[in-house]
Order: C-alpha cells, then structure tokens, then sequence
C-alpha cells in the first residue's frame, strides 16, 4: 500500500508540478504623492470648476528636452488611476518598464470615463482635453522639470508632485 | 403587486389541496427489501429504486430499506442504481395483494460520476440516453472541497468557468459584473434567480445536504424558458433519510499572504470561520429538517469580507410512495465589503482608498414547494411553486442604492408513458417579478409558457426527443413578446457500451430588468438605461458520442451556437456612459472531451476534462471578450485506506482572450493577463461513522493571476471542517 501512495504521489506532482509556473510578479514603476493646493483662509482644496478630475502621466524622455508643453503631450505614453480630487493628498503610481521618463499631471477638461475608455494616444490626438497642472521636479534641480530613470521591475519612490493651475513651460 | 403576489399563493394552495384529494386507489401489491454494498456487506444509502419504464421510484433509507406500496399487478423490472456501483436489473411479476421482499447487494464500480440525471428531460434519465451534454458532480466532490457557496465546485466541471462570479458554460456568458446571466440556477427544479439584475447570488444557493449538481452543457429553453440559453445547472438536494439526526460542524481557515511583502494587506493572514448546526428527523410520513450555518471571511482583498447567516428548512410528507410533498426554505442574510478592482498594479490586493468603507448588505429569502402525484404507473402530476426574494442595499462612496425583488412561479407538470421507451412531458409555467429600486426603478414583468416534449423509441435502438416551449414575456406595459423554442435529439444506442448523439435547439433570454433600466455609477464607471432592449435568442447544434465500460468512461462532444442580437455592455461615445444594447450576432463553436477512468500504471481514479471554444463577433470578426478559449480540468483521487481518501485538481485556463476596459499595454507592460494554473488538493478522512473531517487547499502553489483586468484571483487557501453527527 505505502508504495502505492508514493507512486501516486510522485506521478501526481510530477504531473501537476509540470503545468506550473509563478504567474505574475511584481510590477516596475513610479510612486508618489499628489499635493492639492489649499485656500489660506478656508482650508479647502482649490479646484477648479472647470476641470472633472486628474491623472497622472508619464512622458517618454525626449533630446532636446520639451520645449513647451504640447512637446511634453506628444511624448505621453501612460497614466495612472484617476485621482480623486476631495483630499488634499493623493498617493499614485503608474506601472512602466526601464526607460528614462518624465511625470506631470493634467487636469480633465472631459469626465473621467472618457478618457479611460480611450485609446492610450488620447491625451496625444486631444490635447485640447487635458490641462497640465503639475509637473515633477526634484527638489535640487534648478530645472522646472526632472528626468526619471526606471529599471526593470524596481519601482521607483518619492516622485512626488504639487499641483499648480497656471502652468506652463519656460523652455526657449 | 405584493397582493398579486399573494393570490399566487393562494392558487396554488388550492392547486395542491385539489390534487390530493384528487385519486383513490384499489387493491395493489407492494415491494420492500434493502440494498446493501457486496463487498463491505454494509447498507446503501440513497441507492435509486426503481420501476424500470415507468413513473414509479424510491430511495433507500439510512439503512438501505426501500419500500414501494400502491403497484399496479403485471410484469415489471425492478432497477437499482447507485452512484459508483454497477447497476442491477430484477424481471419481477407483481399480483394484486402481493407484499414481496427482493434484497439486493451493489458491486462497486470504478465510476464515481452520478449516472442518473433529471435536467436533460425533466425526469429520471441516465446520462447515455441523454441527447444533450449533462454532467453531475457528487455529494463527495463537493464536501471534499469544503465549500462555502457551489460556485467553489462547479470551476472543476469542464467546460464551466466562473469569472468573477459570472457562470459560464461553454464560454456562453463572458461577463457583465452579473448582470443578466445565460445560465439558469435551479434549486430542485424551481429558478433561483434574481429578477433585478438578472444573475445568480451564489451564497443563496445551498451547499449542504446535496445529492448532486447537474449541469446541463446546451440550451435548455426548450424546458426552462428565458436564461437558459446557454445551459443550466439544477441543485438537486437530498431526501430526508429514516430516523433522527443532528450534526455539529466547525470550520476554519486562512488565506496565505502573498509571497510579496508589498502585496500584503494586512500583518497576519486573512481568516475563515464557520460553525453549523443542523437537525433532521422522519417520524413515520413526515420529515424535517432545519439547519443554520454562519460564517465570517475576511477575504483575500483588501475590504473583500462577508458575514453570513444561512438558514434552511425542508418538511418532506408522504402520503405514500405515489404522493408526496417537499418544502423548502432558504434564507441568507450577508454583508460584505466591496472590492471592484485593485488600487494600482503595486498593490494588487488594496482597494483604491476612497472605497475601503464601501459596504453591500443584502438578504435573500428562497421557499419552493413540490407536490407530486403518481395516478398510475403511466401517469403523474409534479406542482412546483416558488417564490425568491432578494434585498439588497450598497453604501458605496459616491452613491447609495437599493434594490428589492421578488419572484413568484407556479409550474405544473405532467408525465405521461403511453409505452415502452415512450414518454411525453408537457406542462405550464407562470412567473410573476416585482422590483422596487432606486438604481433601476420600479418595474412589474410576466413570463407564461407552456411546453411539450416527446421521447419515442424510433428503432430499437434510437431514441427520438422532440420538444417546443412557448414563452410570453410582458415587462411594464410594454409589448408582449413571445418566443417559440423547439428542440430535437437523437441517440443512437451502437451497443450496450456506446451511445451516438445529436440534437439541436433554440434558446432565448429576455433582457433582466438591470441591463433596460440602471442609471448608476461605481467608482469611475456610469450606466445607463435602454429601454428599448429585447430578448437575445439562439440557436445551437451539438454532436456527441458516449462510452462506458467497467473501467473507462469516454464523452466527447462537437458543438456550435449562433446567438442573435446578444446584449452587450457598450459605451455611447456621445456621453461617455455604458449602457446595454442589442448589438452582437456572434457565433462559438467548439469540442469538448471528458474521460474518466483508472490506470494500472497510476494508483487511484482519473478525470480529465478539456474544453476548447472558438467565440467570435460576426459583426467585428473579433473574438467575444472573456472567455477562454482553451479549459482542462485534471483530477485525480486515490483512498489511502478504507477511511482516508486523498485527491488533487489542476484547472488549466488559457488566458482571458480579449478584455473591454483595460487591454494589454505593450508600451508600459501594465494590465498584463496570464493563463491560469492552478493545483488544488483535499483530504477526506472518515474517523469514524459519526466523524468526518475534510482539509482543502485551493491554488496550492500560490500562483498570482488576474480573473478579469486590475482583479487578483485568490491566493493559496487552506480550510479545514469538522463534522459530528449523533
């Protein structure tokens, strides 16, 4: 009998052990905090009537640098979770591969579920959708914008973001 | 309409009194004996008795007695059958006044497949006469598993998927958060759906005291109406045996953390706990049984729990072996968290945080009643009533809906065998449904129908089934829609071993009141109403060939279903809302193949089921999104000794081909979809004939997937159960 047993349980596991693998892993990528702007006097978030939500976005490092902020657009190739806009900080994080990227977020002139059923070159074909509000910059760069480097499956921390509704972009 | 509700009731209190008090007998003969196993010489419990050819039929009780009063004097054969035991066959002649006694001893066989089912024709069939493809899974194959709904069990039956908790048969459903199922859930025979959204609230489903599980693998409109479309499963619970019982079970366990420490949602590992208590007990004609069973999961999503009180009652009453009536109640009462889909690719297993209070309560109240008469050996009358409540509030964070729903049937059936291998089954149905909603509405529905089918012996060796189901269905004041389901099947008896089959039918599904009237939003997602939705229909064909010998078991099938104005989920590109609508002419075909059998080289029993389907839009020449196009379902299990039992499963499911919302990114790597693989494993150990103890374990080696786009499937589960019975 106990030979039996062992013969089952080998055959069993050779067989089941055979057709299995990990599935998925962990996923590379950038995450940080989204900072909304508070009114001094009220202490409420400021936003915009104007705008229906925001996301983030990440852009593929471009040479020479973005110029201005449709250069910026053209170059988007992701963004995150729709954020939501009734607390004053938001955690993000959007998944990439290795690469040399730049964040931003804009603000949604459309709802949300438009843009999220769009195909991913939306904000690139309808950039009269999106209004940028905030740009990621590291604290000691004298650049109003900063170059991330990802590697693959690490994700990389502290991109953090304050959100400005006056944007823009001073290269010349 | 709760009035309208209540007379419903009161005509079939009428119905059933008439019934009763309708037949009178003369002097008959009767028969009486036991069954019992011939090797271990112990009784058999719950092995079918029956008069070969007609409506006649009994099980044996906990100690293998049968007894049948009231037979007609002539010739008959005397059939036992018993799950995992070859079949006997007895030519008996039966005088008036005759009281004899046959005992009968059952040799194991290797087949531990329930033979007999009742969903392919709405009576008694054994699975090589079925021209359609049926399966049944076992009171074994489901206790082993320690289950907390049916749904649990169902994903090892070929062909069945389930996604995120969505029944698909054959890949015929896809999935629609729910809404609007193509497979219809029955309870003992009686619909056990909701009418609102139109789909199966599993944890209302029962999953104690099961005789078996059929599923019924191809349009069955043809006898149950709208749903059926693209199949049926029939929860067939267990009569009440002889004598008193009451049993005490305890269970628990846990979900293992991801290997991850950043997937983690919380320190320790999520927990599952569940206490039963039921009693059950036959005094002389009548029998009852009441049990109540509670449960807390914490899940294995962030904010994913349950609490759950389910309660079941069932009084059984028989005036003698040609009447008797079963009644039965089910009520669950549930709250749970809400888990739509993951904070971000990062943290899998974490609901966005504006969502982590979300809350659904929801109760759910089934009672169905079945009275049957046998007038003759050639004639019987089978009332079924049923009346399904649901109730159900979500405390969401960007919204606060309620809905409440009620379905009231009344069927009617009648068996008549005019002859040797020659039955007709004709009968009417009637179901009434009220809902009352802030998300969809207040609505009223009707559904009427009547139905025929008849099975004939053309050739000695072929059997013919033919069958129509005529369906009206009212919603509000709107037009009255009808829809007409014929059916025809044939098999071919080639020898004792193996049968040829063939059948084709249509099916219908009239839209559920959620996909014509929701105007909701959850988290990112609105919906809106479309009145104007009608009833999808299809049209399906199947070809397939049986094989049972002693040791081996072979069903293989070829099928192919073109649907007709299915309803999808679309977005309207001018406000950016989804809404359903008639919108897909779409096409599956497929093949499936189903083997059971031992092998010397290997210990123990085998199972193999492979499903393979193709699910294309004619409209779009693209795949249906959700489904799978390839399925395989391994099982193996092998007894250690007499008491111990040990079994393995590995489900194989190629990966989602096509998705709605989020697709593959090749640019980013995000929303990635694999196939899932996944090794289950149990033990059943009987201590001893008052003691029974199971240990499962689901998705063994802990493999990570997503069921549907930014939703983990669960992690490795380990549940241990208990239980005494005195």
């Amino acid at each position: 009998m106990s030979i039996k047993v062992l013969k089952y349980f080998l055959i069993v596991s050779v067989v089941f052990l055979s057709g299995c693998e990990q599935g998925l892993q962990p996923v590379g990528g950038i995450e940080g905090t989204i900072t909304f702007p508070i009114d001094s006097v009220t202490q409420q978030i400021i936003w915009p009537d104007s705008l229906y939500g925001a996301v983030a976005v990440v852009a593929e490092f471009a040479y020479p640098f973005y110029t201005s902020l449709d250069s910026f657009f053209k170059h988007i190739i992701a963004y995150g979770e729709p954020i939501d806009t009734s607390q004053n900080e938001q955690d993000y994080f959007i998944q990439l591969k290795s690469g040399i990227y730049v964040v931003g977020v804009v603000g949604l002139k459309v709802p949300v579920a438009q843009i999220i059923f769009m195909p991913k070159d939306t904000l690139v074909s309808h950039p009269e959708y999106f209004q940028p509000i905030g740009l990621y910059k590291s604290v000691d760069s004298p650049l109003p914008i900063s170059s991330i480097n990802v590697r693959s499956g690490e994700v990389t921390s502290g991109i953090d973001i304050t959100l400005q509704y006056d944007l823009v972009l001073p290269f010349k | 309409m709760r009035n309208c509700t209540t007379r419903v009731g009161k005509v079939l209190a009428f119905l059933m009194i008439f019934s009763c008090l309708s037949v009178l007998y003369g002097q008959k003969a009767q028969i009486q004996g036991t069954v019992s196993d011939s090797v271990s010489q112990k009784p058999i419990i719950g092995a079918n008795v029956i008069l070969k050819g007609t409506l006649i039929g009994t099980a044996t009780d906990h100690e293998g007695n049968y007894l049948i009063k009231n037979i007609k004097a002539g010739d008959y054969v005397i059939e036992i059958l018993m799950i995992g035991y070859k079949k006997i066959e007895r030519h008996i002649q039966l005088q008036a006044g005759d009281q004899l006694h046959f005992d009968f001893e059952l040799t194991p066989q290797v087949l531990k497949t329930p033979e007999i089912m009742v969903t392919g024709a709405k009576r008694a069939m054994r699975k090589a006469d079925s021209p359609v493809s049926i399966t049944a899974l076992s009171p074994l194959q489901i206790a082993t598993r320690n289950p907390e709904t049916i749904e649990d069990v169902l994903v090892f039956d070929s062909g069945v998927q389930i996604i995120d908790g969505q029944l698909n048969i054959r890949g015929n459903s896809g999935y629609t958060r729910g809404a609007g199922s193509r497979v219809a859930m029955l309870v003992d025979g009686v619909p056990a759906m909701a009418y609102d959204n139109g789909g199966i609230y599993w944890e209302a489903i029962p999953v104690d005291e099961i005789e078996r599980v059929e599923v019924l693998k191809g349009p069955g409109s043809a006898l149950y109406g709208s749903s059926a479309i693209g199949g049926v499963v029939n929860v067939i619970t267990r009569n009440i045996p002889e004598g008193r019982a009451t049993q005490v079970a305890v269970g628990g366990g846990f979900y293992s953390q991801p290997s991850y420490e950043k997937w983690r949602i919380s320190e320790t590992p999520s927990t599952i706990r569940q206490v039963k208590i039921a009693h059950r007990q036959r005094r002389g004609r009548l029998a009852g049984q009441f049990g109540v069973r509670y449960t807390k999961d914490d899940g294995y999503h962030q904010n994913d729990w349950y609490e759950r009180w389910f309660l079941e009652g069932k009084i059984e009453y028989d005036w003698n072996t040609n009447r008797n009536l079963v009644s039965r109640l089910y009520y669950v009462d549930d709250v749970h968290g809400s888990f739509t889909q993951w904070r971000d690719a990062a943290h899998p297993f974490h609901t966005p945080l504006n969502t982590l209070k979300d809350r659904i309560l929801s109760n759910k109240l089934q009672w169905s009643t079945q009275f049957r008469q046998v007038f003759s050996p050639r004639q019987a009358l089978t009332i079924r009533s049923g009346y399904f409540t649901t109730w159900m509030q979500n405390k969401l964070y960007n919204n606060r809906t309620h809905s409440d729903a009620q379905t009231s049937s009344l069927e009617c059936q009648l068996d008549i065998h005019p002859g040797n291998r020659h039955f007709i089954t004709l009968g009417t149905d009637l179901r009434i449904h009220v809902v009352e909603a802030n998300i969809w509405g207040s609505h009223h529905a009707y559904d009427a129908a009547i139905y025929f089918q008849d099975e004939m012996a053309l050739l000695p060796r072929v059997q013919l089934t033919s069958g129509v189901r005529w369906d009206w269905h009212r919603t509000d004041s709107r037009t009255l829609e009808a829809q007409l389901n014929p059916k025809l099947g044939l098999v071919l008896r080639v020898s004792p071993l193996i049968s040829l089959r063939a059948s084709l039918g249509r099916a219908y599904r009239a839209p559920a009141i959620a996909e014509m009237f929701i105007d909701s939003r959850q988290y990112i997602f609105e919906v809106k109403p479309n009145p104007d939705l009608h009833s999808e229909t299809s049209f399906s064909y199947e070809l397939g060939a049986f094989y049972q010998s002693q040791s081996l078991m072979l069903d293989m099938a070829l099928f192919h279903t073109d649907f007709d104005q299915l309803i999808d989920p679309v977005l309207d590109p001018s406000d950016n809302k989804i809404h359903f609508q008639n919108i897909t002419d779409a096409r599956i075909t497929g093949c499936e193949l189903n083997a059971e059998f031992d092998l010397p080289v290997v210990p123990g029993h085998h199972k193999i089921g492979y499903t393979y389907i193709y699910p294309e839009n004619l409209t779009t020449k693209e795949q249906l999104s959700y489904r799978h196009n390839h399925s395989l379902v391994i099982s193996t299990q092998f007894p250690i000794t007499k008491q111990v039992l040990i079994g393995a499963d590995y489900r194989y499911l190629s990966k989602i081909n096509r998705v709605e919302l989020f697709p593959e990114n090749s640019v980013t790597g995000a929303d990635k979809i694999v196939p899932i693989k996944l090794v289950s494993g149990y033990i059943h150990y009987e201590i001893n004939p008052h003691l029974i103890t199971n240990l499962s374990v689901e998705n063994l080696l802990q493999y990570y997937y997503v069921v549907i786009e930014r939703n983990m499937g669960a992690t490795r589960s380990v549940r241990l159960n208990l239980e005494y019975t005195f």
